[in-house]
């Protein structure tokens, strides 16, 4: 059983009733527990997300019937000529699409019932229609995605997903929303059964531009950019960091993600190596690249290339490398820590529980490199710190707003690294080195897999998941890293098309 | 004078909601919980809880002297009005956190409510994978004896949380401290235009309007029980679990239906409507528009959302429309700046990440306890019954950690502040010399009429403090 995220929510109200508020944004954060905030199990109901389930359903409730075109066109029936007959009509529709699935019998009465109560107490049909809906959002059946599947051919031990569960399981999945008419139409038809004809779906849905929503969304999560938005550096120290910036920073690795994927090579080698972005006049000014051949002169984004021997796809873009810099001086080990358990999912043991370790205070005339020695120095320290420091220091060349230096505290950067405990272990002269070597690892790209799969199955990865995870990291190796293909690829899986029975 | 805020106007509410067609079943229903309150003459007992991360500079949080006279540290001298009104505790050790998963900056979050540690889990703490703790945390014990009948069971408040927004903010045991059961984090509401419309939206509103509404409110919510309580029997054992839990969490909003809650006499006042957060303008010095040495980040603002959160807060006690509270100022991971203070840095790079400096903590820490002194302040300012709210309210001050460069969590920084209704004698300084932290988590469910004798992991709790209540 899902529970809708807040991203999940927002997208399903806006296609259920049009409504582009975001009313989620005001619900308490999900537990974090995959690392994407959907983990089922993860999830808990606070007194304080059960109060806003029924503000924002409220809120949606009274829009909606203030809008009377879109109320009027949604109703489907004039109340004049009959409010009951008109209130059942709407219930079912509505419920329908609310739900996912036709009503069942109690579900309707229960609404109808709810629709004369406040009928009732002298409240006027609209009120009445918008209380129905009320409870529509705040259901289980909306709120969750329940599942109980349906008897498999040949299988007394799984359960196939049903027509109308695979519509919600594939438009959740791919668009982080509610199925669209064609869907349903096909849930109806029971033509949601067979892998060929889920693929057909899966492949149309790609098409559409809610697909690059979800994209984004997982590599927002997966690569920490969600807050870079918020950022804020001491303006004494970085003018230039003006408060339009984080915005812009954000804006453009959005756009060099959707561009790679959607419309570009489509791969993990090309998000990690790329040596072009999109900015506009600003952000170029920003970063000191106003004076490359097409650099943007105007307000809207435009690609750029870059000087090749300072960029590497996403990895060296701003918004990533300030977020990664809390302060205002760079900090080797987030950045190593990014590398070794974002992109390799294979970060440091955690320290000894008994450690305990008493930094001193800083030295002002050091460079950060200097500083981060006493980690080498003390072996307690290093047995972890010589999988983080000598990666991070490789992106040293990039400041705490993330723009290119030559000099720290005065004195040259060094920016030679190493990585270690990966099939594409060795030194690295710079960031440039680094991201190129990671381009060529198979962990990186298995990782990526694993983070789809816990993704898209909402849940933390199990023992169980080992065949279903090597038979991704085949397809996905076979299509040479495309992330629509494993897209594809993974509505495919046994864990995807089944589900095991309930334990009562 | 009109009656106490506490003490429901049945009357009223009957007169208010005869013009309308409402059944009177659902009318008795709803002052029943209330009237019955008509013998407590007496204002009712808070709690709040008052949280600040990173632990302290203990030479400058100390205070020097005995039990009765003493001299409070450099970090309490903006306490000093308040000293009659404090217990500063030195000794207290978070002796939880010895055992159990994750990071101590985790381990503190978990165990320093709830006495517990935390479980393996999926949870990445920069220490081990851990999980929320096995248990509920001290101020929603303490909710369940005293809130009854109140809107809101409880109200968890923050200023700027979580800190690390990399993952786009999500709830964590390194940036969670109340828990209403084993693994259930309340996370805290961080919008105060939202907590503003939560709270006090039906203050002062027409009475039969309200009772109108929420007679709609309740057959929406009774619609709503009975779809969960068609599905529980359906599902397997742990989503049954999960959709208990969400029907609980509705039946007590429908429970809240009940209470009174807008009326305004007294001391009783809606605050003012705090700025969204979205503001662009909010928190910013100087012309709008003029963004070049601006900082609107939350971080800059947290000076005057954190005003905006304690009047509120104290404000909803006023009202009773909630008797326990928690004031989160920030996460553990404590990312954030101070640029009222001209600190630039992460909280979290002074305590450690770029070196330990006292110096810049003291600043912080003197600063935290300034809007600390504002709350005590605004509790004293608020009149019932002839005392104060400060004196029915007890406020636990705390953080996770003791040191911040090594994590050490013995010697916590502990304060307590307020009567809690003559239960605590304050004005004192004391020392536990090593007792567990659970002991003093006893003594607060003992000072609210919780007679156990044991909190948290019983492993790790020997029973009160001696002369603490």
């Amino acid at each position: 059983m899902r529970r809708l995220t807040r991203f999940e929510y927002n997208n399903t109200v806006r296609d259920l009733l049009g409504d582009t508020t975001r009313p989620a944004d005001a619900f308490p954060p999900e537990e974090i527990g995959n690392g994407f905030g959907n983990d089922a199990n993860a999830l808990s109901v606070s007194r304080l997300l059960a109060e806003q389930y029924v503000t924002a359903a409220k809120g949606i409730a009274e829009r909606f019937v203030a809008d009377t075109a879109r109320y009027t066109a949604t109703l489907g029936c004039d109340p004049a000529a009959g409010e009951n007959a008109c209130a059942e009509t709407f219930i079912e529709g509505f419920g329908a699409s609310a739900y996912r699935r036709p009503l069942g019998p109690a579900e309707k009465a229960h609404l109808v019932a709810l629709y004369g109560q406040v009928r009732a107490l002298s409240l006027d049909f609209k009120t009445a229609i918008g209380a129905v809906i009320q409870a529509c959002l705040q259901a289980p059946a909306f709120l969750y995605r329940v599942e109980f599947g349906t008897a498999a051919a040949g299988s007394t031990t799984v359960l196939k997903i049903d027509d109308f569960e695979m519509a919600s399981r594939l438009s959740y999945f791919l668009w982080g929303t509610l199925p669209d008419a064609a869907l349903l139409t096909a849930a109806r038809a029971k033509q949601l059964g067979t892998p060929a004809e889920v693929r057909a779906q899966a492949e149309r849905m790609l098409g559409d531009a809610r697909a690059r929503d979800v994209v984004r969304y997982f590599h927002e999560t997966l690569f920490g950019l969600a807050g870079v938005e918020r950022i804020s550096k001491n303006p004494q120290q970085f003018p230039e960091f003006t408060v339009q910036i984080p915005g812009l920073l954000k804006q453009e690795t959005e756009r060099f993600l959707d561009y790679v994927i959607w419309e570009g090579a489509g791969d993990v080698k090309t998000l990690l190596t790329a040596n072009y972005s999109f900015m506009n006049a600003e952000l170029a000014g920003y970063y000191g690249v106003s004076g490359r051949p097409n650099a943007p002169r105007g307000s809207s984004f435009e690609r750029i290339d870059l000087e090749p021997s300072r960029s590497a796809g996403f990895l060296t873009q701003a918004g990533l490398l300030a977020s990664l810099t809390p302060g205002t001086q760079t900090n080797p080990v987030l950045r190593g820590l990014f590398v070794r358990k974002n992109l390799l999912c294979n970060p440091p043991p955690p320290p000894p529980p008994a450690l305990m370790v008493k930094e001193p205070s800083p030295d002002p005339t050091l460079t950060t490199r200097e500083r981060f020695k006493a980690h080498s120095a003390d072996p307690s320290c290093y047995a972890c710190h010589r999988m983080l420091d000598p990666v991070g220091f490789t992106f040293e060349h990039y400041d705490a707003v993330g723009r290119w230096r030559d000099t720290d505290n005065g004195k040259p950067i060094d920016a030679t690294g190493e990585i270690i405990e990966t099939d594409v272990a060795g030194p690295v002269a710079n960031a440039v080195e680094l991201a190129g070597k990671l381009a060529q690892s198979h962990e990186v790209e298995q990782c990526m897999v694993r983070n789809w799969l816990t993704y898209s199955y909402g849940r933390g990865e199990t023992a169980d998941d080992a065949c279903t995870r090597a038979s991704l990291e085949l397809a996905f190796a076979q299509s040479g890293g495309r992330i629509k293909d494993l897209l594809v690829a993974l509505t495919q899986t046994d864990a995807f098309l089944y589900r095991q029975p309930v334990m009562p | 004078m009109k009656s106490p805020s506490w003490l429901l106007s049945r009357r009223k509410l009957l007169r208010g909601a005869g013009g309308i067609a409402i059944g009177l079943p659902f009318l008795e229903a709803m002052v029943a919980p209330r009237s019955v309150g008509a013998a407590a003459a007496t204002a009712p007992k808070r709690f709040l809880v008052y949280f600040k991360p990173g632990g302290t500079v203990l030479e400058n949080w100390r205070p020097t002297g005995t039990e009765s006279t003493f001299t409070l540290g450099s970090i309490h001298q903006p306490l000093a009005p308040y000293q009659d009104r404090l217990i500063v505790l030195a000794g207290l050790d978070l002796k939880i956190t010895a055992i159990g998963t994750g990071h101590p900056h985790a381990k503190g979050m978990g165990g320093v409510l709830t006495g517990r540690e935390l479980p393996a889990g999926p949870y990445e703490t920069c220490g081990g994978k851990a999980g929320f703790p096995g248990g509920t945390s001290i101020d929603q014990v303490i909710a369940a004896k005293i809130a009854e009948g109140t809107k809101f069971r409880s109200l968890e408040l923050a200023i700027n949380w979580p800190t690390d927004q990399r993952d786009g903010g999500k709830a964590s045991p390194t940036n969670c401290i109340n828990y209403s059961g084993p693994g259930q984090a309340v996370p805290p509401s961080v919008n105060p235009k939202a907590v503003f419309d939560r709270l006090f939206s039906e203050l002062g509103a027409d009475t039969q309007m309200v009772a109108l509404e929420r007679a709609k409110s309740k057959s929406i919510l009774d619609t709503v029980i009975g779809e969960y309580q068609d599905l529980v029997p359906r599902v397997g054992q742990s989503d049954r679990a999960k959709l208990e839990e969400h029907l609980s969490r509705i039946r007590e909003i429908e429970l809240g239906l009940q209470a009174n809650a807008n009326e305004t006499t007294g001391a009783c006042v809606k605050p003012a409507e705090p700025k969204p957060l979205g503001d662009p303008d909010a928190g910013r010095e100087g012309a709008p528009g003029d963004n070049t040495q601006k900082n609107p980040s939350l971080d800059a603002r947290m000076p005057e959302l954190g005003k905006a959160m304690t009047d509120m807060l104290v404000m909803a006690l006023a009202c009773d429309l909630t008797r326990v509270g928690t004031l989160q100022w920030v996460d553990s991971q404590a990312y954030n700046t101070f640029p009222f203070l001209q600190l630039f840095d992460g909280h979290h790079a002074y305590q450690h990440d770029h070196g330990y400096q006292p110096d810049a903590l003291t600043k912080i820490d003197t600063w935290y306890m300034t809007q600390f002194a504002y709350l005590l302040q605004r509790l004293s300012e608020v009149k019932e019954n002839g005392v104060s709210l400060l004196d029915n309210t007890g406020v636990l001050f705390t953080s996770e950690i003791q040191m911040p460069n090594s994590h050490d969590q013995t010697n916590m920084p502990f304060l307590l502040a307020g009567g809690i209704g003559g239960a605590l004698k304050t004005g004192r300084y004391l020392d536990y010399k090593g007792a567990s932290h659970n002991n003093l988590l006893v003594s607060l469910q003992n000072a609210y009429g919780i007679p156990d004798a044991t909190f948290g992991n019983p492993d790790y709790c020997t029973g009160p403090l001696a002369g603490l209540v």
